[in-house]
C-alpha cells in the first residue's frame, strides 16, 4: 500500500539533505507502482503477474553537474545515504563539466492530478480478465490453420510524489489500461499474423477497465483469424515506387517510430548519442526546417483526457502542455525539459521530461502525439480518390536509423488499389525511404471523423532502458513517390529509391564495372597489422 | 544483491509464508546494484546509481499458478504478497493449469563475481570517461559512451532478472554476478566515427586505455566519408555486429515459437539451414558468458545445439514446454514484460575459427568492415529476415587496410542466407550478449 505521509516526508528529507550537502538544486520522486500483466497463449495461461515496486529517486545539481541515485523501499537512513551519493556523483561529474548546467525558471507547483477512470483495472478480478482472453483465444483457434492465439491484458498504476528545492510539491496518480490479441496462421511454409485493435502489442490508453469493454474484443476475433489465414494465400506485395495510403493505425505507428523521437531536445543536442539517440534535426532548424508537406501538422498534447501520454506534471514538476511540433510542414517545436530548454534559449520547459520510474533519470519523451486531421474524409474516401497505389492498414514493425533520417517499415497486410477500389490482398508489405522525402510526399489526410486513438505502453529509450506510455492519434494519410515492396531487393532495383547525396560512393561487389575506390596494392605485412 | 546466506534466509522466510494454504510455492530474489556514467558531447551526462531488489512469489493451487513481485521484503510485505497470490490462484479457471514446479537440480556452476567491481565507483568511472574525453578533445573529436557496473541480476534492458531461487520441492539455487562494461564512440566533424565495446564479469579484464587507443586510431583514418551503392559487398562483420544480428535468434529458438511454426527451426529439423561452417549453441558455462546456471524457475541450464554443421537442431525448452511435448527441459524459461513467460536461448555461442580480425581485414582486397549495427527489426521470424542499419565503426577496406569511414547504410536480409555464405570465421569474443566470431561474408546492403 502507498503511505502518503511517509512518501512526502522521505521526499522532503532527500531534498533537504542534498541541499545541506551543497546541491544548488534537488528534486525527489517517491513512487509506488502496481502493474498487472496477463497473457494467454493457445488456450493456456502464459502469465498472470502482478508487480509492486516502491522507491525514491533523488536528482541533484552540484557545481553545474547532475547526479542521480535511486533506492527501493528506502528507510530514513537509506534516503540520507542516497542523497549524499547523488551529491558525490554530481561532484565527480562536475570535474568534466565544460559549462555548468542551468535550468529555465519554473514557478513552484503544488497540485494533485489523477487519471480520470470509471473502474480501476487492477481491482477487476483476474478471472474476469481471463474469461475474456480465453474466450477470444477459443474463437481464434476455431479457424483452421490458426496455430497461434495470443491475448494480453495490461494495467499499471503509478502514484508519485514530487518535491523540489524550489518549493514544488506534487501528488499524481496515473493509470493505464491495455488489451489486445493476435492470431498467427501457418500452412507449414509461411507464417502470417493479424492483430486487434492496434498491432501486436495491443492497445493502451490512460483510462480504466471501461476501455476494455469498449474494445469489443470478442466481436472481432473471428474476422481477425480469417484475415490471418487469407494472408497465407495472398501474393507478396510487389516492388514499386508510387502511392501509399496508411490507415490510421499504420499512420500512428509511423508517427511514433519515425517522427516522434526527432523532437526530443536531448537527442537534438547530442546528449543521448551514446545509445543510438540522435536526431538529424538541430536547434537552429527550429522555425525554418521543412520536415514535410504543407499538410503536415503534428501536435504533442499531454493534457488531453484518456491518452497514454497524459499527465498533470512531468517528472521535473513542469505542468503538462500542448506543443505544436510541426505546423504547415515546418518544424515549430521540441519536446524539452528545463536544462535542454535553457540550452537552446527557450523561455520555458515543454514539460516533456519523463522517466520510467523512480529509478530512472527523466529525459525528453513524446506525450500524446497527433497527426492533425485534414479534409479528405475517411479511409474509403482516400482510397476512392486514388487511381493506383497500395494501402497498408496495420503496422507490424518499423526500423529507424540512429538519427531518424531513414526508415524501413513492414505492415501486417496491404491492398492493391486500382481505380479507386481495393483490389488484391497482399502479404508482407514493406515501404522505406528518407524521413523528409516521405513526409514531403504527404498529399492527403483523412478528416476528423477518421481520427484513430491508439497508445503504446512501452516506448523505449536509453540505457538503462526506459519505457514510458505514449499516446498516438492519427488519421489515414496518403503519400506519393514511396518505395514500396522491395523486401529483399536492394534499392538499386527500385527506380529512384537511392539517394547518395554528395558523398563518394562505393559500388557493390557485382553488377558494377567501375569502382570509385582507388586501387592500391596491398602493403607488405598488411595482414599482420593489428586493425583491432 | 544479497550475500548467499542472507539471500537464503530471506527465501526461507518467504517460502514459509507463501506456502501456507497452497499446494506448492516458489520464491526468488532479483535485482542488485547498477552504476552508470554516460558521456556525450565530451561531457558527462547525468550520472546515476540505483539499488533495486525484488522478491517474486509464485504459488500453485490445484495446478494453477500465479506470480506476484514486490520490493517490500518486510514480513508484512511478504504476508501481503503471499495472500494476494493465494487468492488469485484459487480463482483461476481449471484450464489455467500449469505443469508444476521443478525438483531440486544439479547445476554447472560458473564463477562470475568480482569483488573489485564494488570499488569501481563514481570517481573511477569518471576517470575512465575523462581519459577518453580528453584524448578525443586533443584530436578534435567528440566522444560519447558509457561505463556501466552491475552487481546482481539487474539488466540494462530494465529487467530485474533473478539471482536466487527456492521452492517447496527443495530446490535452492544462488548465482552471484558482476558485469563491468565500456562502450565508446569517437566522432569527427565529417560524421565519421569509430566504435569499441567490451564487457566482462571482471574489472581487470576491461582495458579502457587500449580500447580508447583503438577507437582513436580508427576515428583518425583520414579518408573521406563514403556512401555505399546498393548490392552485395564483401564485408568483415566485427563480433559486435554479429552479436547484434543474433539477437532475434534467441526468442525464436524456443519451443513455443517452434511449435507455433514461427521459429527458423520450425519444420526444418535435421535440414541444412545455413552453411556447413556454422555451429550455434546455447551454453551458459562458456568462459566468456559465465551465465546463471538456472532459468527463471530454477531448472538447470543445459548446453543445447541449435545449428550443427549448418543443420537445424534444438529447440530450447522450459519445464512446461518439455512436459507438454515429451522433451527434456533444458533450463531456458524466461520472463519478459514484452513476450511474457516463454523460452529463449539466452547464452548463444557461435563457434569461430583461428583468424584474428586483422587476418580477416588483411585478406580482403576490397570490402567493408562493419562495427556496430542497430535499429534491428525482425520482419519474418521463419527466415530470420531482418532490417537495420550500420552505425559507428564502419570502414571501407582496400588492399587489406581500412582506408575510409563509411556512412550509415540500411540492410534487409535473411540471417539464414547470410550464414549460408560465410567465407571465413574469426576468433570469438563476447559481444551484445553472445559469444561470437567476426565473420567474412557477402553482405547485401541497401543504399543509405
Amino acid at each position: 500500500m502507498f503511505n502518503h505521509p511517509l512518501a512526502l516526508e522521505q521526499a522532503y528529507n532527500a531534498v533537504e539533505e542534498a541541499i545541506r550537502l551543497g546541491a544548488s538544486y534537488a528534486d525527489a520522486r517517491y513512487e509506488y507502482h502496481q502493474r498487472e500483466d496477463v497473457v494467454t497463449r493457445n488456450g493456456t495461461l502464459s502469465q498472470a503477474n502482478v508487480t509492486q515496486t516502491r522507491g525514491i529517486g533523488i536528482r541533484v545539481l552540484v557545481r553545474g553537474a547532475w547526479g542521480f541515485v535511486a533506492a527501493s523501499e528506502p528507510t530514513r537512513h537509506d534516503v540520507a545515504v542516497a542523497a549524499k551519493r547523488a551529491v558525490d556523483l554530481a561532484r565527480a561529474s562536475a570535474v568534466l563539466q565544460e559549462r555548468p548546467i542551468q535550468l529555465v525558471e519554473q514557478a513552484p507547483q503544488r497540485a494533485l492530478f489523477r487519471t480520470p477512470i470509471k473502474r480501476d483495472p487492477l481491482a477487476v478480478p483476474l478471472e474476469d480478465k481471463l474469461q475474456i482472453l480465453l474466450s477470444v483465444d477459443d474463437k481464434l483457434r476455431q479457424v483452421d490453420q490458426i496455430v497461434l492465439a495470443e491475448g494480453r491484458f495490461f494495467a499499471h498504476r503509478r502514484r508519485k510524489i514530487f518535491v523540489s528545492s524550489e518549493g514544488s510539491e506534487l501528488d499524481q496518480e496515473l493509470v493505464y489500461t491495455g488489451a489486445g490479441y493476435l492470431a498467427g496462421a501457418s500452412d507449414g511454409n509461411d507464417f502470417q499474423i493479424r492483430s486487434y485493435p492496434f498491432w501486436t502489442e495491443g492497445q493502451v490508453l490512460g483510462r480504466g477497465w471501461e476501455m476494455v469493454a469498449e474494445l469489443n474484443l470478442m466481436d472481432h476475433a473471428e474476422r481477425v483469424a480469417h484475415e490471418a489465414v487469407e494472408l497465407l494465400k495472398a501474393p507478396v506485395c510487389p516492388a514499386q515506387k508510387g502511392t501509399l495510403i496508411l490507415g490510421n493505425a499504420a499512420a500512428a505507428a509511423q508517427l511514433h517510430a519515425n517522427v516522434s523521437h526527432l523532437f526530443e531536445l536531448d537527442r537534438v543536442l547530442g546528449q543521448q548519442a551514446s545509445e543510438n539517440g540522435r536526431s538529424f534535426l538541430s536547434a537552429d532548424k527550429l522555425g525554418t526546417f521543412q520536415l514535410g508537406s504543407n499538410l503536415l501538422q503534428v501536435v504533442a498534447d499531454a493534457r488531453e483526457q484518456g491518452g497514454a501520454g497524459s499527465f498533470g506534471f512531468d517528472d521535473e514538476g513542469v505542468e503538462a502542455q500542448r506543443l505544436e511540433l510541426v505546423s504547415d510542414g515546418r518544424l515549430t517545436g521540441y519536446l524539452s525539459g528545463r536544462d535542454t530548454a535553457q540550452e537552446v534559449g527557450l523561455e520555458r520547459s515543454g514539460g516533456a521530461f519523463r522517466a520510467s520510474s523512480y529509478a530512472h533519470v527523466p529525459t525528453a519523451r513524446p506525450t500524446n502525439l497527433m497527426l492533425v486531421p485534414g479534409q479528405s474524409g475517411d479511409l474509403d474516401a482516400l482510397v476512392a480518390d486514388t487511381k493506383s497505389g497500395i494501402l497498408i492498414d496495420t503496422p507490424r514493425a518499423i526500423s529507424v536509423d540512429a538519427s531518424g533520417q531513414t526508415f524501413f517499415a513492414v505492415g501486417e497486410r496491404a491492398f492493391e488499389i486500382k481505380d479507386g477500389r481495393r483490389a488484391r490482398l497482399l502479404k508482407n508489405p514493406t515501404y522505406h525511404g528518407s524521413t523528409t522525402s516521405f513526409w514531403q510526399g504527404l498529399d492527403a489526410l483523412g478528416g476528423p471523423t477518421s481520427l484513430g486513438h491508439f497508445g503504446l505502453s512501452r516506448s523505449k529509450k536509453g540505457r538503462p532502458a526506459q519505457y514510458v506510455p505514449v499516446g498516438l492519434h492519427a488519421v489515414p494519410a496518403r503519400f506519393q513517390g514511396v518505395a514500396i515492396g522491395a523486401q529483399l531487393e536492394p534499392l538499386d532495383r527500385v527506380a529512384g529509391a537511392t539517394d547518395s547525396g554528395n558523398l563518394p560512393t562505393l559500388p557493390p561487389r557485382r553488377g558494377s564495372k567501375k569502382s570509385s575506390v582507388p586501387k592500391k596494392k596491398p602493403k607488405k605485412g598488411a595482414r599482420k597489422r593489428d586493425t583491432k | 544483491m544479497r550475500a548467499k546466506e542472507e539471500a537464503f534466509r530471506i527465501l526461507e522466510a518467504a517460502l514459509s509464508v507463501a506456502s501456507s494454504g497452497v499446494d506448492e510455492a516458489e520464491v526468488c530474489l532479483g535485482g542488485g546494484d547498477l552504476a552508470v556514467t554516460t558521456f556525450a558531447n565530451n561531457v558527462v551526462q547525468p550520472s546515476q546509481e540505483h539499488s533495486f531488489e525484488i522478491l517474486t512469489v509464485r504459488v500453485g493451487s490445484k495446478g494453477r499458478m500465479v506470480r506476484l513481485s514486490t520490493t517490500d521484503l518486510s514480513s508484512q510485505g511478504l504476508r501481503e504478497v503471499a495472500t494476494q497470490a493465494r487468492n488469485r490462484a484459487e480463482h483461476l479457471p481449471e484450464r489455467a493449469r500449469g505443469v508444476g514446479l521443478p525438483e531440486p537440480q544439479s547445476y554447472v556452476q560458473t564463477d562470475a563475481y568480482d569483488p573489485e567491481a564494488e570499488l569501481f565507483r563514481a570517481l573511477e568511472r569518471t576517470a575512465v570517461a575523462g581519459r577518453a574525453i580528453i584524448a578525443a578533445h586533443q584530436q578534435g573529436l567528440t566522444a560519447c559512451g558509457q561505463i556501466a557496473v552491475r552487481r546482481g541480476s539487474l539488466g540494462l534492458d530494465g529487467s530485474p532478472g533473478i539471482y536466487a531461487i527456492a521452492n517447496t520441492r527443495g530446490l535452492l539455487a544462488y548465482h552471484p554476478e558482476t558485469r563491468v562494461g565500456l562502450r565508446l564512440a569517437l566522432r569527427n566533424k565529417s560524421g565519421a566515427s569509430s566504435w569499441v565495446e567490451d564487457e566482462s564479469f571482471a574489472v581487470s579484464a576491461l582495458e579502457p586505455e587500449a580500447m580508447t587507443k583503438t577507437a582513436l586510431r580508427r576515428a583518425l583514418i583520414p579518408g573521406e566519408l563514403r556512401r555505399l551503392e546498393a548490392g552485395r559487398h564483401t564485408a568483415v562483420l566485427e563480433a559486435a555486429a554479429v552479436g547484434a544480428l543474433l539477437g532475434p535468434v534467441s526468442l525464436n529458438a524456443g519451443a513455443t515459437a517452434y511449435a507455433a511454426g514461427r521459429s527458423f527451426l520450425s519444420g526444418r529439423m535435421g535440414q541444412a539451414i545455413t552453411g556447413r561452417n556454422i555451429n550455434l549453441h546455447d551454453d551458459h558455462s562458456h568462459p566468456l558468458h559465465r551465465g546463471r546456471p538456472f532459468d527463471f524457475e530454477g531448472v538447470a541450464k543445459k548446453r543445447v545445439t541449435l545449428i550443427e554443421g549448418g543443420v537445424a537442431r534444438g529447440p530450447v525448452h522450459s519445464l512446461e514446454s518439455a512436459v507438454r511435448t515429451g522433451a527434456h527441459a533444458t533450463g531456458h524459461r524466461i520472463w519478459d514484460p514484452e513476450v511474457g513467460e516463454t523460452e529463449s536461448a539466452t547464452h548463444l555461442v557461435m563457434d569461430g575459427g583461428s583468424a584474428t580480425l586483422s587476418d580477416l581485414v588483411g585478406s580482403t582486397g576490397r570490402g567493408l568492415l562493419i562495427g556496430r549495427i542497430g535499429a534491428l527489426e525482425l520482419i519474418d521470424p521463419r527466415q530470420l529476415l531482418m532490417t537495420g542499419t550500420t552505425q559507428e565503426g564502419c570502414f571501407v577496406i582496400d588492399g587489406g587496410e581500412l582506408v575510409a569511414p563509411l556512412a550509415p547504410t540500411r540492410f534487409a536480409f535473411s540471417l539464414l542466407e547470410l550464414l549460408g555464405k560465410v567465407e571465413a570465421l574469426g576468433n570469438v569474443s563476447w559481444a551484445n550478449g553472445a559469444v561470437v566470431p567476426s565473420l567474412k561474408v557477402e553482405l547485401p546492403l541497401f543504399a543509405a
